[in-house]
């Protein structure tokens, strides 16, 4: 009787041990063919990737090209009707709206993430698109007078975007650390980003702030052509 | 006779015991990483889409300006052609810096107070702004003022200062741009519409199909701290 019983228990046992190790080895094969399939369509995507953010440089280096010959040939077309006031108008408007380079004394606001990941919400340890908006505010707010970001110049429809862990500017994206660049009385400036709430509640979490003052600093121009940011603008007639 | 028994039934129950474990922790973990990698693949799959975008309008942009490059050589010595392509480059930098009013398809957002429970702040209008940059809006004005490069919004108590000009709500805010892309952008579930009504806000957005945009006033493009650059 009680050998019966302990051979009913060891059967039942075996049992088990049979179903678990073939679950066992099943889930392994599965794991193994979904893995290799998934990580064969990562490594495609980001080939295909790779590939179309080359293809991006290259057409923005040639559209870089394109303007330049665009406005050698206007300067010739110019030069040679010695049309005065059209030149200057033309070169005035260009400075005014961001379409040159510029030079001036001016602050460097440097971003970047908390180091290490430390605290219960990681989310507030990364830089997010409103942070950026609320520091450009500030320098707007202190009468700056030209701003970039990563060397994209802020012009009236620059948008500043979260794209996953980037951020898009001028439909361009970006990583962190964020540079920005403000020309203007630099003394303002400073104290408005000494002052202001933005920079003490990240410094709070742990990001990198820094702000440093230069005599002179560069601001790039608006890098791309502008015909699709006023194509759907009719001017208004009195 | 007995005791090897009781070995092999503890060798059987560590087995046992073990694989349990083991296949408890392999299926957890195998759906951690499925989902990851799902993460991952979606991650990169809009970034490809991005990028793809990004490159169709940067062909587009490059096809006008080859466009215009080709008229400038072909209508060298043409006076009248000359200065007429001339304006026309005038007027469009004129219209880039903001110093033309311009008219267009557009949205109008009207952000209100909600008597004590609900009061429009600085980054309210900040947000809104952005996600209109987001969707590419072409031109922008808050109460009647123009929203340029350099264009602060300051909140001053009752009111924001915009351009230097004192507002109060409600808030008006103009864009020209695709009145679809812009509502979609704006409607979407944890969008800025939905945000704004968490903080008791009344909003509105209508769409028009002609918007006007005034001007700025070109005393505000202030460039006396800039100095161009020579190359």
């Amino acid at each position: 009787m009680r050998k019966n019983n302990i051979s009913r228990m060891l059967f039942w046992m075996f049992l088990i041990l049979g179903v678990v190790i073939s679950l066992q080895f099943r889930s392994r094969i599965v794991a193994n063919t979904q893995k290799s399939s998934s990580a064969f369509d990562y490594e495609q995507l980001k080939l295909s990737l790779v590939e179309e953010i080359k293809k991006g440089e290259e057409l923005k280096k040639q559209e870089a090209e394109n303007i330049k010959l665009r406005e050698q040939l206007e300067s010739e077309l110019l030069n040679e009707r010695k049309d005065e006031s059209i030149v200057n108008e033309l070169s005035r408007l260009r400075f005014v709206s961001g379409l040159t380079d510029v030079k001036g004394a001016g602050v460097v606001v440097r971003l970047n993430d908390a180091p290490v990941r430390t605290s219960a919400n990681p989310n507030n340890e990364i830089i997010h698109d409103g942070d950026i908006v609320r520091v450009l505010n500030e320098l707007k707010k202190a009468g700056a007078q030209a701003i970039s970001i990563n060397g994209e110049r802020i012009i009236s429809t620059s948008e500043q975007v979260c794209a996953g862990t980037l951020v898009r500017i001028n439909d361009v994206r970006h990583a962190v650390p964020y540079e920005i660049k403000a020309i203007g009385n630099i003394d303002r400036l400073e104290l408005a980003l000494n002052n202001s709430q933005i920079l003490s509640s990240l410094a709070k979490e742990g990001i990198r702030v820094n702000v440093e003052r230069y005599k002179e600093i560069t601001i790039e121009k608006y890098k791309y052509s502008v015909d699709n940011l006023i194509s759907a603008l009719e001017v208004v007639k009195k | 006779m007995k005791f090897w028994r009781n070995v092999v039934l503890m060798l059987v129950c560590t087995i046992l015991g073990v694989m349990l474990a083991w296949q408890y922790k392999s299926i957890s973990y195998n759906t951690q990483t499925a989902s990851f990698e799902n993460k991952r693949i979606e991650d990169i799959k809009d970034e490809l889409l991005f990028e793809k975008k990004a490159n169709e309008e940067l062909r587009q942009r490059n096809e006008k300006l080859e466009k215009d490059i080709g008229q400038y050589q072909q209508i060298r010595g043409n006076i009248n052609e000359e200065t007429q392509l001339m304006e026309e480059r005038l007027k469009e930098t004129r219209i880039f810096a903001g110093l033309e009013d311009v008219k267009g398809k557009g949205v109008i957002i009207t952000i209100e107070n909600n008597g004590y429970a609900g009061v429009v702040q600085d980054m309210d209008i900040l947000k809104v702004l952005n996600e209109l940059r987001a969707s590419d809006a072409q031109a922008l004005s808050v109460n009647g003022e123009r929203i340029v490069s350099m264009s602060e919004i300051r909140e001053a108590g009752n009111y924001i200062m915009i351009n230097n000009e004192q507002t109060t709500a409600p808030y008006v805010i103009k864009a020209i741009a695709d009145p679809e892309k812009v509502d979609k952008a704006l409607n979407i579930l944890g969008g800025i519409i939905e945000d704004l009504e968490l903080y008791q806000l009344k909003v509105k957005v209508e769409k028009s199909d002609e918007i006007v945009i005034p001007k700025i006033d070109s005393a505000l493009l202030k460039t006396d701290l800039l100095e161009p650059v020579n190359k």
